[in-house]
């Protein structure tokens, strides 16, 4: 019974990361086809943020953090992404690809490929025992603070004209332009807010794992995106939905795994994405979406 | 109110458009008539703004706005359906009609403007709350007139509106055009549906592989010459 | 059978002729030509597929680390062997290759497993197909990473046996040269590439394009198999890192810049590519700019390649070649017929200029 209640909340804990990560992701691609493979490196520097600043009072810390953050966002899309949009998937692909490298390397020659620490949000890491289960803080906040964010962007893009306007975006852009929608400022809002998922998601990270690298980026874009995929990319219930059922995946198999197999834990997931890409392209959640017939 | 002088638009190496020159005066209804791939619809989406020309003008009310985006042709007074509907389907229609207004400045008016449009096309108000995809060709061609009509033109620009419509829809559709001539909005229609568009315009122009082949008022265009028109004469202008 | 010749000869020429300038500077040239020349061969691999079928793969570089496992274990001599792999299975413990054969059994070997994973990859298209041969490259490093008995994890391995000269690269080089340019004029190659211009014509004209591109992705998979060899040949070490991200983008970057659909593009992009990447790693060591220190900063060459790479897809994406092969880029002075003048159908899915 405690080994059920603690594989959920680490599940919930787990999904809460995978659903932020791909939500960013999500966003992104539903309006422009782009799959941002540099989101991971606004989460890496976002960490980076976090280790400058950690000394600071956490609120000063996680506006730094979320301000930094949106302004790469907002340079990204106005410098990479906006001359090449329209382009064809592969090319916004490596586009994204490139930018992610880019990213990185500066951040290679700036910080060096030594990992650094940060105590960040100690607060956290203290524990709550209720019976024989134990929860950690930084799990709580991890869980209710990507509720709040995912009750807060439903609500932008229901209540708000800006989010209708980004829904109708991503549904058919060149009709919305039509309609007299400024293009570049959805498009820009769309970054910003993918700037603000990730920027939480590095805070939390490092709270999670004190540790922060030029390559810490890697991990969470590829879970996110693998989310956003199962989910139906684009979709972004499909997301949230694919980033917990991934967070509930990853958990299953880490306690499931032999000791021997742990360490092939993402082979196994990665040949589960393949064998879902190739079965169902449109994702687990969609139904098969139109395919074309010849 | 619009004047086209020379447009070319290109799709890489296809001319669609080549020398087209036309004019809208306030207040009209005028048709661009032609057969298919004469390139009726790419010289209206030039227009709109969805299309950058590549060579010509475009002038409206007495500014240039050759090669302004469709967000700004919509914040100059300019507004097109285009073929196909395309409204936004996950989009509820209450939602349709309000992205039809995004560019208003004057902000309390627009719920005055959708009771109007509701009172038009009653169907929407029955469907208010529900996704726009729910509806069928003809009742989504209404939502998109209506939202079209939210952004207050003074030229709406219609592609086809009464393609794949039944008979009795058609009627419809060009029942609210003619209404709208007399509300004071003008219309560039490009129509297939020759005959019903001769009738309602007060001029029609007629395109044939990128090219204006003819032009005149209502009542000079009888179906023979049309024909002729559409299948290779060609007309001294 | 003429345009194969010709084509062939002239890149082989173009191959030559660098190589022959590379070797005969100092050692860090040399060594620099020798990496060129295993990149040219990767990136040729890649072109075979991708350029051919507009398939974008990302997990082509699985297949060179298979290749390049295949020939440390076959040619590692038995002190080495039992030191670093003491718990290799017998039938691996006993294999032993000469030089050639290992280039071509890895090969064969990286082969065989994209044969098993052709049958799902072949029938996706556009992004589902990247991504999910992305997740190949994850699953593969992550097989090298733990899979100790065979590959040392991430400890990476170390050959002893000698490495390949100059030459020899080359004439690997060619010969990957003569296979990218011949598949491309096969009736496989031209199927395919009927299938990259438009996918629902090809299909609807009877071509089986999941078979084009299972014939394509296998032979890719040998040829950049044939590349892990050489990579593991050449620099004598590896580990799971090698063939993962940074080196697939090096490719990617090559592809696009010097054109992704041709095969002279896959050489130019090599040159171009390689002689930037040496330039600024001079940069990135600190050199000296009219006596003032630049100051050395690991990871400069990096982002100047991906400034490149961003550059020409902003600017040109079809790459220096423009889409154009040797042959037809040298044939460009003469001129042409005028062209007929015939009505324009009406264009539904054109691409025109879009205003902002």
């Amino acid at each position: 019974m405690t080994t059920a209640v603690q594989f959920v909340l680490d599940a919930l804990t787990a999904g809460s990361f995978y659903a932020l990560f791909a939500l960013g992701i999500a966003l992104i691609f539903g309006i422009m086809q782009l799959v941002n493979f540099a989101h991971g490196e606004l989460i890496m520097v976002g960490a980076y943020v976090v280790y400058l600043t950690y000394r600071w009072p956490w609120p000063a810390m996680i506006a730094a953090t979320v301000a930094a953050v949106v302004l790469l966002a907002l340079l990204m899309e106005r410098i990479a992404f906006r001359p090449v949009r329209g382009a064809n998937p592969a090319t916004l692909l490596i586009t994204s690809f490139a930018v992610s490298f880019l990213l990185q390397n500066l951040a290679q020659m700036a910080f060096t490929t030594l990992p650094k620490s940060a105590d960040a949000l100690p607060a956290l890491s203290r524990s709550i025992t209720a019976g024989r289960i134990t929860i950690s803080w930084l799990s709580v906040v991890t869980i209710v603070t990507t509720a709040v964010l995912l009750v807060a962007l439903a609500l932008f893009l229901r209540r708000t004209r800006l989010g209708v306007q980004m829904r109708a975006a991503a549904e058919d852009f060149g009709m919305a332009q039509l309609c007299g929608v400024r293009g570049n400022r959805v498009v820009a809002a769309a970054f910003a807010i993918g700037g603000v998922l990730a920027a939480a998601g590095s805070v939390l990270l490092v709270s999670q794992t004190g540790g922060i690298s030029i390559t810490m980026g890697l991990a969470p874009v590829l879970f996110g995106f693998t989310a956003a995929a199962v989910g139906g990319l684009g979709s972004l219930p499909g997301a949230v939905a694919g980033g917990y059922l991934l967070g509930f995946g990853t958990t299953l198999l880490q306690y499931a795994l032999p000791y021997q197999l742990a360490g092939y834990r993402d082979a196994f997931l990665f040949l589960g994405v393949f064998a879902l890409m190739s079965l169902r392209p449109g994702g687990l959640l969609r139904t098969a979406g139109a395919e074309v017939r010849v | 109110m619009l004047t086209v002088a020379d447009l070319s638009v290109h799709y890489g190496r296809i001319r669609a458009v080549r020398g087209v020159s036309l004019r809208v005066d306030d207040g009209e209804i005028v048709g661009l008539l032609g057969p298919n791939g004469a390139g009726k619809t790419s010289t209206l989406a030039a227009v709109a703004g969805a299309l950058r020309p590549a060579e010509g003008t475009v002038t409206f009310d007495g500014t240039e706005v050759t090669g302004h985006s469709a967000e700004r042709m919509v914040r100059h007074g300019v507004t097109m359906v285009p073929e196909g509907r395309r409204i936004f389907a996950t989009l509820t229609v209450a939602e349709n009609l309000s992205l039809g207004a995004t560019a208003r400045r004057d902000r309390a008016a627009v719920s005055g403007d959708v009771e109007d449009q509701l009172e038009r096309f009653p169907v929407l108000r029955r469907y208010y709350r529900s996704p726009a995809g729910r509806l069928s060709g003809g009742e989504q061609q209404q939502l998109a007139i209506a939202r079209a009509l939210l952004a207050r033109p003074r030229l709406l620009l219609l592609d086809e509106p009464s393609l794949g419509l039944a008979p009795l829809l058609v009627d419809l559709v060009f029942d609210t055009i003619a209404r709208l001539r007399a509300e004071g909005i003008t219309v560039l229609l490009v129509e297939q549906n020759a005959s019903r568009a001769v009738e309602l315009a007060d001029r029609c122009y007629v395109l044939r592989g990128g090219g204006i082949v003819a032009e005149a008022p209502r009542g000079q265009l009888h179906p023979d010459r049309l024909g002729a028109l559409y299948l290779g004469d060609r007309e001294v202008l | 059978m003429r345009t194969v010749a010709v084509r062939a000869g002239l890149l082989c020429a173009v191959v030559v002729a660098a190589a022959a300038l590379g070797q005969a500077g100092d050692p860090r040239l040399v060594r620099a030509t020798g990496t060129a020349l295993i990149m040219l061969v990767l990136v040729l691999g890649l072109n075979i597929f991708i350029g051919n079928s507009g398939v974008f793969s990302f997990g082509h570089l699985a297949f060179m680390g298979v290749g390049a496992y295949v020939t440390v274990i076959a040619r590692l001599s038995e002190a080495q062997k039992s030191f670093q792999l003491p718990d290799l299975p017998g039938g691996l413990a006993g294999l032993e290759l000469s030089g050639p054969m290992a280039v071509l059994v890895s090969g064969a070997v990286a082969a065989a497993c994209a044969a098993v994973l052709a049958a799902p990859v072949v029938r996706l298209s556009g992004l589902t197909a990247s991504l999910a041969t992305f997740a190949i490259l994850i699953a593969a490093n992550s097989v090298f990473e733990n899979w100790e008995t065979v590959t040392r994890g991430s400890a990476g391995l170390i050959l002893d046996a000698d490495p390949p000269g100059i030459w020899t690269l080359v004439l690997w080089a060619c010969l990957a040269v003569v296979v990218a340019v011949g598949f491309q004029r096969t009736r496989t190659g031209v199927r395919l590439t009927a299938s990259r211009e438009d996918e629902i014509a090809a299909r609807a004209v009877g071509i089986r394009v999941w078979a084009e591109r299972g014939a394509a992705f296998v032979l890719s998979a040998f040829v950049v198999g044939a590349a892990g060899s050489l990579f593991a040949q050449y620099f004598s070490s590896l580990n799971p890192d090698s063939f993962f991200l940074t080196l697939t983008f090096t490719a990617i970057a090559i592809l696009v810049v010097g054109g992704l659909t041709t095969v002279t593009g896959a050489v130019a992009g090599t040159l171009v590519v390689s002689v930037a990447l040496e330039l600024l790693r001079l940069v990135e060591r600190g050199v000296y700019l009219g006596g003032w220190k630049v100051p050395s900063r690991s990871g400069l060459a990096e982002v100047g390649l991906a400034l490149v790479l961003l550059g020409v897809l902003v600017v040109r994406p079809l790459g220096i070649t423009g889409g154009h092969e040797i042959d037809r880029l040298l044939r460009r002075r003469r001129p042409r017929p005028p062209r007929r003048r015939t009505p324009a159908p009406e264009e539904e899915h054109g691409h025109p200029a879009r205003t902002a």
